[in-house]
């Protein structure tokens, strides 16, 4: 009992010093070359600086208007796309004949990078917080919606004609076998989306905003306070980040019967 | 990590699912309930059209904001004819073609080379997964501040884009190649060198492929997004340029050309997929 846990012990230690030790080296580089000039600190500023920085600008409350207003972007678009994308996904495959009528809009607009778009939503909705909700949501609802119809699609025939064998109503069908076995992919989807909205978001702050980390960072660049704009897009990446690992927590803890299986 | 497989393989099935249903030979080989879906097809597109000219012209539509759809194929091929929209393709596509195309030079010898040396590949993956996940957008400033304005930052934030996706993709192509297939191509005495050339790289193009179908979808968000950004040509400065001069129908002529191109990217990729992983159908794909 005792040696596989030393085992796992020494195990861990090295798993730990193996995760870390890439992003330490990267960390060390950013600290120690523009100290030594090796790299202009004017271009990039040690981390020392950047980190200083940050703390200061989250400690004046500056850094925090920006993120509130990032995220309440990010997710009210992503949001409502959830709550868009994902019952009209079933819906569209609903029948074969449904599926089909549905299905050349779906491959066109997949194809289309949703930036292309954004002038038409500008000039529809104006500059204002609309246009912004309605690229992100926009954005983020085709993967979701695709990820949607692929995993209905996919969903093993056997399933659906043993519960039907036992005169499974539409609703329980629906319920009891579809829903699950689905749930991996929309997590996938889930996690694609927020990944784009995330793109979405910055781009949209980035042309034509006052407020906003992706507004930020553009902003500190052009005014030459480089610091700061590095605390900004440290920022920006750690919350995309920090969504990305939360939706892979939930998708491990949803998806765990698969896994057993 | 192997959700994160499952979600990469993902990624590349929802950046472009076959197109089916949108090449005419392959309907044709279906028959006849292929010939119906393919013009059923054709009925939905002519209907979508068919609206896009009625709306503004019975003014359900704001004509402003949707112009007629004759209008803008007219004042498209008015672009086509002056070799306005040429020069803006031309710098586009010179941008695009070598960021990804620089990016792939770069990635695919990289991830065959870490998916090989596993132990190397291990200590560098959370770097790679850190930079992979950091939106490609959010560096953009640092790129322009690293390299100016010019063509330097918008190849080198496409490179970006591309990079992480092919290589991430390549290393777990070559990392999970059926161990049955290398102890098999050992025992019968073959070397490193031909092992990793013929067997190897062959059972890796699959997830490669997905690899590459994702950098370029990608690059292309990221070519726009750089041109609107920060840009005096190419398309997507081209498309925000005739928005802010209220020249509407050729802002809608440049979006659905890079409609089109999406479109066509992703077809001509899906036929270099089919052609190169035809040996060995589906079975790479959820297999989960």
């Amino acid at each position: 009992m005792t040696l596989p846990l030393a085992k796992k012990k020494g195990l861990t230690a090295q798993f730990v010093f193996r995760k870390t030790v890439a992003i330490a080296t990267f960390l060390f580089i950013w600290q120690v070359f523009p100290t030594l000039e090796i790299i202009s600190p004017r271009t990039l500023p040690p981390l020392s600086v950047v980190l200083t920085k940050l703390w200061q600008t989250i400690a004046s409350g500056e850094m925090r208007i920006h993120i509130a207003i990032s995220l309440k972007r990010a997710l009210s678009g992503f949001s409502a796309a959830v709550a868009v994308a994902i019952p009209l996904g079933f819906l569209m495959v609903w029948s074969k004949k449904v599926h089909q009528f549905f299905n050349p809009i779906v491959q066109l607009f997949r194809n289309t990078s949703s930036l292309a778009l954004y002038p038409v939503v500008l000039l529809i909705f104006g500059i204002g917080e609309t246009a912004k909700f309605i690229i992100i949501f926009w954005t983020a609802a085709w993967p979701l919606l695709i990820s949607v119809i692929d995993g209905v699609r996919a969903v093993d025939a056997i399933y659906v004609k043993a519960a039907k064998s036992m005169s499974i109503s539409t609703v329980a069908l629906f319920f009891r076998v579809i829903l699950p076995s689905t749930i991996p992919y929309i997590l996938t989807g889930l996690r694609i989306s927020a990944t784009r909205s995330m793109v979405a978001l910055v781009a949209a702050e980035m042309l034509g905003a006052s407020s906003g980390l992706g507004y930020l960072i553009f902003d500190t660049q052009n005014k030459d306070e480089i610091d700061k704009m590095y605390a900004a897009i440290i920022t920006l990446i750690s919350i995309g980040m920090i969504l990305n690992f939360g939706l892979i927590r939930l998708e491990r803890r949803l998806t765990v019967w698969k896994r057993s299986a | 990590m192997t959700t994160d497989v499952r979600a990469t393989v993902m990624e590349g099935r929802l950046a472009s699912e076959p197109l089916k249903s949108w090449s005419a030979l392959k309907i044709l080989q279906r028959g006849f309930r292929g010939v119906g879906s393919f013009l059923l097809i054709l009925a939905i597109i002519f209907i979508i059209i068919a609206r896009w000219e009625a709306f503004p012209r019975f003014g359900w539509i704001d004509p402003f904001l949707l112009p007629r759809f004759s209008d803008v194929v007219q004042n498209t091929l008015n672009l086509f004819k002056t070799g306005e929209f040429f020069k803006h393709f031309n710098v586009s596509v010179v941008r695009i073609s070598v960021g990804f195309f620089g990016g792939l030079c770069l990635a695919i010898p990289l991830g065959v080379f870490m998916g090989w040396f596993k132990t190397f590949e291990e200590y560098v993956n959370p770097l790679v997964e850190a930079c992979r996940n950091s939106s490609v957008l959010t560096l953009y400033p640092i790129f322009i501040l690293l390299f100016g304005i010019g063509e330097k930052a918008k190849i080198s934030i496409i490179m970006w884009g591309t990079v992480w996706v092919v290589l991430l993709n390549a290393i777990s192509g070559v990392k999970n190649v059926d161990p049955v297939l290398i102890k098999s191509a050992r025992s019968m005495g073959m070397r490193d060198l031909s092992l990793l050339w013929r067997v190897i790289l062959p059972a890796a193009t699959p997830s490669i492929i997905t690899g590459i179908r994702l950098g370029a979808a990608n690059s292309i968000l990221i070519l726009i997004a750089a041109e609107m950004i920060g840009s005096n040509a190419g398309l997507g400065y081209m498309i925000f340029y005739y928005e802010a001069r209220y020249a509407i129908p050729e802002m809608y002529g440049g979006v659905v050309f890079l409609a089109i191109m999406g479109l066509a990217v992703n077809e001509a990729l899906f036929r270099l997929e089919r052609r190169l992983t035809s040996w060995h159908e589906k079975s790479i794909y959820f297999g989960t």
